[in-house]
């Protein structure tokens, strides 16, 4: 009782502060895109449910400014390019209040609603789901809690935009995938998928969750070959009917599924791909830094000072990162809980390779030694093409490299491997394991102390580091999934094998961004968030495993709390008062 | 409610010190948020500071208007005019005296008149930040009027306590040479983003506190402990998938090992129960009862019913676990069914010993263990089921072993070997001189009291009982209306009504009960129950009499025929629960459809519910009665734990069918004290240890019994 009223509360502050901050704080227009998914709401609200991309623009006069009413044709709105599902549920309240006689102030606000009360429900979804997965309660409140410290969560909650929708449909389809695995109860893989078609239905970035999602649903689907194929194609047909349908209305209004705004202007490359290597970006481009920081907040992207209506009342910077405390302390928050779960994910490894048979552990061996080496040399090489950079060194000899290094490296280490394989045998996988995760951690560590040379932030080194952790966490975990028997280990596991597949691909789009504008483009953290609820149930069972102390989640808890404040009061509140005149 | 007071204080106090320390951390530039800066800052080429700023010292700036944002002067020409200095407090250090900043307007080159005078505490300037002044009654559109330029002035700080301020050269070759750093300002109305911080403080100060609040609960219920997660499965096939490969042990040389002499029944033979492909090597198979030549304490008898075929390494964990457990005399083991294709269909996953599990099939089961050492003869009567069972009666509780894995496998046409009717651990006692007193609290609802007085009366028969009604605050009229009817009612069966005027105690209002009665045994009865057969109570009693048995329960069922009560299972979703609630009680028992007993065959359990609990008299009093610390919930598992703890065993008497209208769906308010009380009393079996009267390989997280992986933490 007393938990539940904990967890009631924290949501119920959680929503308020949202919907105060919605209300009376957060400038109108300042949310990602807010004037492209305010114009898309208004439309549906007023009769156009389904608005053609091409034929829809933006709302003009937007936001009480009345200075500059652009012509319509002037402004296509880009953001119809989305599924329609959130902006149904934002205009039920939008059309309703219209009705009932709103101004336009309050019509402006309330599909900010919609965001700030998704945001409470997903803190309880969480909560739910993480219980489901067997964390214990003193554990799962002070992770879910956690969620209700990210700024940039916090500030989409303030804002019409369908990030946080998104994110509460996957924590959803999480929660029943979670109850599916534990439980293996057939309703709960339907339910999942019936969430994650909404998920589909809200923003196609969902696919990226969705894909791995029904996956894992379908390899937990333990059953006879025919029962098997049946719930299959079940399951599959229900998580995919609405992102397929959307994507067939895409292809036949524009002849291609994935259609964007712009999609043809921006297939002109600005740069070469044949000498403009993902690595280069890498090293050139503070991708990676930036990845970070956007993911605890960027504000005023997009937003009030970059709306037309607006411009003019402006000036100064038009967005900000976080920096300060606010950044350090989520920054070592992040690195503490990260260092937890590879801990974790370490001591499987140890106690998986001595139980294993034969294949298995040759796998064991393997993988993680060649991904070890991998992402060390990788660092390193990153590392002295800026080292190069720096010290103005041709940069021709670090620079033949594309993915051939890469590739020799990993044929390298997968030959260490397996020469190690044949010299110890599968009776002594321990010598060559602990040798292999102190490779990966002397890999990284010396990648990390040439890279923190050039980092101009205090902590970016650990930022670099936490991200660096990805590829062999994520693949490690990935072979180590196989080999589980229950479900519960094998949440602990997928999370960050599908954070890797989510990271891979958003790094992908980031370059072919690179490639065609010239300049890294989207790098936004907030696209992370469907993926985020699965490897908070990894993060939290790690936790559980390890039995970390309640006092220690509060801890990091606190510190999130700290550095949420100090944020808004330090750098967001003076940021909208300074950046607007 | 003391306790919640307590609470509510020390969360108080610690919002108190949070928001004050947050409070002190940010409350400076909260205050500072209406300053607005007008003016834009060229880049700066270089900055030097100008000395310390001791008694005496003074620098004027003139003020530059061109270099201010568009749009000033409209939006703001009305607001109070401000200008911030770039100070430096070397270190922070403590310093002391007062500077003063002078606004001078000019009429002309040489006329500049002083319109504002503002002071500024030299203790209060913080190191590399910018200070503001701003002065009351000159608005910016006054001070843009005319040329206008600063002075800064100290008045009293000595050297070495003062602070410094910044000059810099600009790129901005209208500025020249060296200009004081400084910003133009108004101070705007920005209370709105001023209560916004505030409110964001306080939303912080208030998540942070409501998990504190939930945490701390956690940790006083005991819930901070590591949970016992657990993956249950649907289907038995899937939870045998789920199993480790079975760890193929290294045998002992024959002269330390173990030797199995197996029994076999007439029409089994060696291979066909499965002996030929154990990995334990020392076995000898016969249907003749006679003891292979080796010292007794090498030996172990197994018995093996036909239709029972032993799994690859059911003798070598047999083995194992006789060698781990030295006082084991005798031992059984979880079973597995198979369907007419030879395929594992469900299991029957036992209890340990339960010597009053009497009706149930294949228990103790189809595979019977002993240690030849404890026959009492070489007869074939002893090395027999029967024998086993023999032993069994007499022999100490921890002297019988349950393996609690399926060793082996039951074919589908195999009768199950029931060995319940030979069970008969002590005699049953004569109920003629008996008395049971019936204990039933009530607080209103008066109908179901009249309900249950009823059926009691006109359905009970073999045993004297009488009644005693414990009435613990009813206000209502027609309760004291029949209240008062059964005190006048001299030969009825309630002999005695009790009034309690005090707050709620479950325990303490039977206890007062028991106090008065004059029963061998008693029963605690709650008064929304209702029986139907005529024997309830005689079964009990005489249950409740026999010296090894400790508290007794009765089946309880909904109105709608479904599973109220048949035994508590200790552990069971994190505390105590009723196994089998709310299921239909025809329901098919059978595996594989279900994997653990039959919930309507008497058998023992740990603790049965205290809506219908009987104890001989003896036992009462000999275990104190029951806990008041209790306010309402788990005084009674934690009797029947203390029963158990004596050596007793408990049982849930099935044959005492009772109709127990307590709502499916009600959420009980549970005391704190309470769960503090039942997190003491109910270890080792709450977290450290399975109930022994379930089954390790079972869900503790559902109440219907599934198959489960519990994971190592």
């Amino acid at each position: 009782m007393m938990m539940r009223l904990s967890i009631g509360t924290m949501a119920a502050l959680a929503t308020a502060l949202a919907l105060y901050l919605a209300w009376f704080i957060t400038p109108l227009g300042d949310g990602p895109d807010e004037t492209g998914h305010y114009s898309y709401v208004h439309i549906i609200a007023e009769g156009d449910l389904l608005p053609l991309m091409e034929q829809s623009y933006m709302v003009s006069g937007l936001w009480g400014d009345d200075h500059a009413a652009l012509q319509p044709a002037e402004r296509r709105n880009y953001i119809v390019q989305h599924p329609p599902l959130y902006y149904w549920v934002a205009a039920a309240p939008h059309a309703l209040a219209d009705a009932l006689g709103a101004s336009t102030q309050v019509l402006y606000r309330i599909p900010r609603a919609v965001s700030a009360i998704s945001f409470g429900a997903l803190l309880l979804v969480m909560f739910s789901t993480l219980r489901n997965a067997g964390v214990n309660p003193a554990r799962a409140l002070p992770i879910t809690a956690g969620l209700a410290f990210l700024p940039m969560l916090m500030q989409l909650s303030t804002t019409t935009t369908n990030d946080v929708f998104l994110f509460l449909l996957c924590a959803l389809a999480t929660r029943s995938l979670v109850r599916f695995v534990m439980q293996k109860s057939l309703p709960d893989a339907y339910f999942c998928a019936f969430w994650l078609t909404l998920a589909g239905g809200t923003k196609m970035t969902g696919w990226v969750f969705i894909a791995p999602a029904v996956a894992i649903l379908l390899y937990e689907l333990r059953a006879p070959i025919k029962v098997w194929l049946m719930h299959a194609v079940g399951v599959t047909s229900v998580a995919l009917t609405l992102p397929i349908a959307w994507m067939l209305r895409n292809w036949v209004h524009f002849g291609t599924p994935f259609y964007r705004e712009g999609y043809a202007e921006l297939s002109r490359p600005a740069l070469d791909a044949q000498t403009t290597s993902f690595l280069s970006m890498v090293a050139d481009q503070p991708v990676m830094n930036w990845l970070f920081a956007h993911f605890h907040g960027l504000f005023g992207f997009s937003g009030y000072c970059q709306t037309p209506e607006l411009r003019h009342l402006c000036s100064g910077a038009e967005m900000t990162q976080l920096f300060g405390f606010a950044r350090n302390a989520f920054t070592v928050a992040v690195a503490l809980v990260v260092l937890g779960y590879v801990v974790y994910l370490l001591r499987r490894t140890w106690q998986d390779a001595r139980q294993s048979p034969v294949i298995p552990r040759a796998a064991l061996l393997g993988v993680p030694l060649a991904i070890g080496l991998w992402a060390g040399v990788t660092l390193l090489f990153t590392s002295f093409i800026d080292f190069s950079s720096h010290y103005e060194i041709s940069q021709l000899l670090l620079r033949l490299d594309r993915w051939g290094g890469e590739l020799a490296m990993l044929g390298v280490a997968l030959l260490a491997g397996g020469w190690a394989w044949t010299r110890w045998g599968p009776r002594h996988a321990v010598p060559p394991l602990s040798g292999l995760a102190l490779a990966v951690l002397v890999g990284i560590a010396a990648g990390w102390l040439i890279n923190r040379m050039f980092s101009g932030q205090t902590l970016g080194d650990l930022q670099i580091l936490i991200m660096s952790l990805l590829p062999p966490v994520g693949l490690l975990a990935g072979a180590l999934v196989l080999l589980q028997k229950d479900g519960q280990s094998r949440l602990a596991l997928y999370g960050p094998l599908v954070l890797l597949f989510f990271g891979s691909v958003l790094l992908y789009q980031i370059y072919q961004g690179y490639i065609l504008a010239g300049v890294p483009r989207g790098v936004q953290g907030r696209y992370l968030y469907p993926v985020l609820p699965l490897v908070l149930v990894a993060l939290g069972l790690a936790l559980e495993r390890l039995r970390v102390h309640a006092t220690v989640c509060l801890a990091v808890l606190v510190l999130l709390g700290l550095g949420f404040a100090d944020a808004f009061i330090e750098r967001v509140l003076p940021f909208y008062l300074e950046v607007r005149l | 409610m003391r306790r919640a007071v307590r609470y509510a204080v020390l969360l108080a106090v610690l919002g108190a010190v949070l928001g004050g320390w947050l409070y002190h951390q940010h409350a400076r530039v909260i205050s500072d948020y209406p300053l607005k800066t007008l003016s834009i800052e060229p880049e700066r080429l270089s900055q030097q500071h100008v000395g310390e700023l001791v008694a005496g010292r003074s620098i004027t700036q003139t003020l530059d208007w061109q270099g201010l944002r568009d749009r000033s002067l409209d939006l703001f020409g009305d607001q109070p005019f401000c200008v911030a200095l770039f100070f430096a407090n070397y270190y922070d250090r403590n310093n002391t005296g007062t500077l003063v900043v002078e606004l001078e307007l000019s009429e002309s080159a040489e006329n500049w008149s002083k319109v504002g005078n503002e002071r500024l505490n030299v203790a209060d300037i913080r190191n590399y930040r910018y200070e503001s002044v701003c002065f009351e009654g000159i608005t910016l559109a006054q001070a843009m009027a005319q040329p206008a330029r600063v002075r800064l002035a100290a008045l009293d700080s000595p050297p070495g306590r003062s602070v410094t301020v910044y000059l810099a050269d600009y790129a901005d070759e209208r500025l020249g040479a060296e200009t004081l750093i400084h910003r133009v300002q108004v101070r705007a109305d920005h209370r709105n983003e001023q209560i916004g911080a505030w409110v964001i403080l306080a939303a912080v100060v208030g998540i942070l506190l409501a998990v504190i609040a939930g945490l701390a609960h956690a940790s006083r219920a005991g819930t901070s402990a590591p949970a016992i997660a657990e993956q249950r499965f649907s289907r038995y096939i899937d939870w045998l998938a789920a199993q480790p490969a079975p760890t193929r042990l290294t045998p002992p040389p024959a002269a330390q090992a173990l030797q199995c002499w197996v029994i076999l029944a007439p029409e089994h033979s060696p291979e066909a129960a499965g002996l030929t492909a154990q990995d334990h090597p020392y076995w000898t198979a016969t249907q003749a009862a006679t003891r292979p030549d080796l010292p007794a304490d090498q030996v172990l008898v197994v018995v093996l019913h036909s239709g029972v075929r032993l799994k690859p390494h059911a003798l070598s964990q047999l083995v194992k676990g006789f060698m781990d457990c030295p006082n084991w005399q005798l031992a059984y083991t979880d079973s597995e069914r198979l369907d007419e294709a030879g395929q594992p269909v469900g299991a029957f996953f036992k209890p340990d010993w339960s010597p009053h599990l009497l009706a149930q099939p294949d228990y103790p089961g189809g595979l019977l263990a002993m240690r030849a050492s404890a026959l009492p003869d070489a007869s074939a009567q002893s090395a027999s089921a029967a024998g086993w069972v023999a032993l069994a009666v007499t022999a100490e509780r921890a002297a019988i072993g349950h393996v609690a894995q399926p060793l082996v496998q039951i074919s589908p046409n195999a009768v199950p070997p029931s060995m319940g009717s030979l069970i008969a651990p002590s005699p049953i006692p004569m109920l003629d001189k008996v008395l049971v007193s019936i204990i039933i609290p009530l607080r209103d609802k008066v109908d179901y009291l009249r309900a249950c007085i009823e059926s009691i009366s006109r359905n009970t028969r073999g045993v004297a009982f009488e009644i005693i009604v414990v009435d613990n605050g009813s206000v209502q009229p027609e309760t004291a209306a029949y209240l008062d009817k059964l005190r006048a009612q001299d030969n009825g069966p309630v002999r005695e009504v009790l009034r309690i005027d005090e707050p709620f105690n479950w325990s303490m209002v039977n206890n007062r009960g028991a106090a008065v009665a004059r029963g061998d045994v008693l029963l605690f009865l709650n008064n929304d129950t209702e029986v139907s057969r005529l024997d309830w109570l005689a079964r009990l009693a005489e249950m409740a009499l026999r010296p090894e048995v400790g508290c007794v329960g009765g089946l309880l069922l909904f109105p709608d025929q479904t599973i109220q009560h048949s035994g508590v299972v200790v552990g069971m979703n994190h505390w105590a629960d009723h196994v089998f609630i709310g299921q239909p009680v025809d329901a098919d028992f059978a595996p594989p459809a279900n994997a653990f007993v039959n919930p309507t065959v008497t058998r023992n359990v740990l603790a049965v519910t205290g809506a219908c609990l009987a104890v001989s008299r003896k036992l009462y009093e000999q275990l104190g009665g029951l806990d008041e610390d209790f306010l309402i919930c788990g005084s009674d598992v934690a009797f029947c734990l203390e029963a158990y703890r004596s050596g007793r065993y408990n049982v849930l008497c099935a044959e005492a069918r009772l109709l127990h209208h307590e709502s499916k769906t009600r959420s009980r308010e549970v005391p704190e004290i309470d769960f503090v009380m039942s997190a003491k009393t109910y270890e080792p079996w709450r977290t450290q240890a399975v109930d022994p009267f379930y089954n390790p390989n079972l869900g503790l997280f559902a109440t219907h019994p599934q198959p489960a992986v519990r994971q190592k933490q």
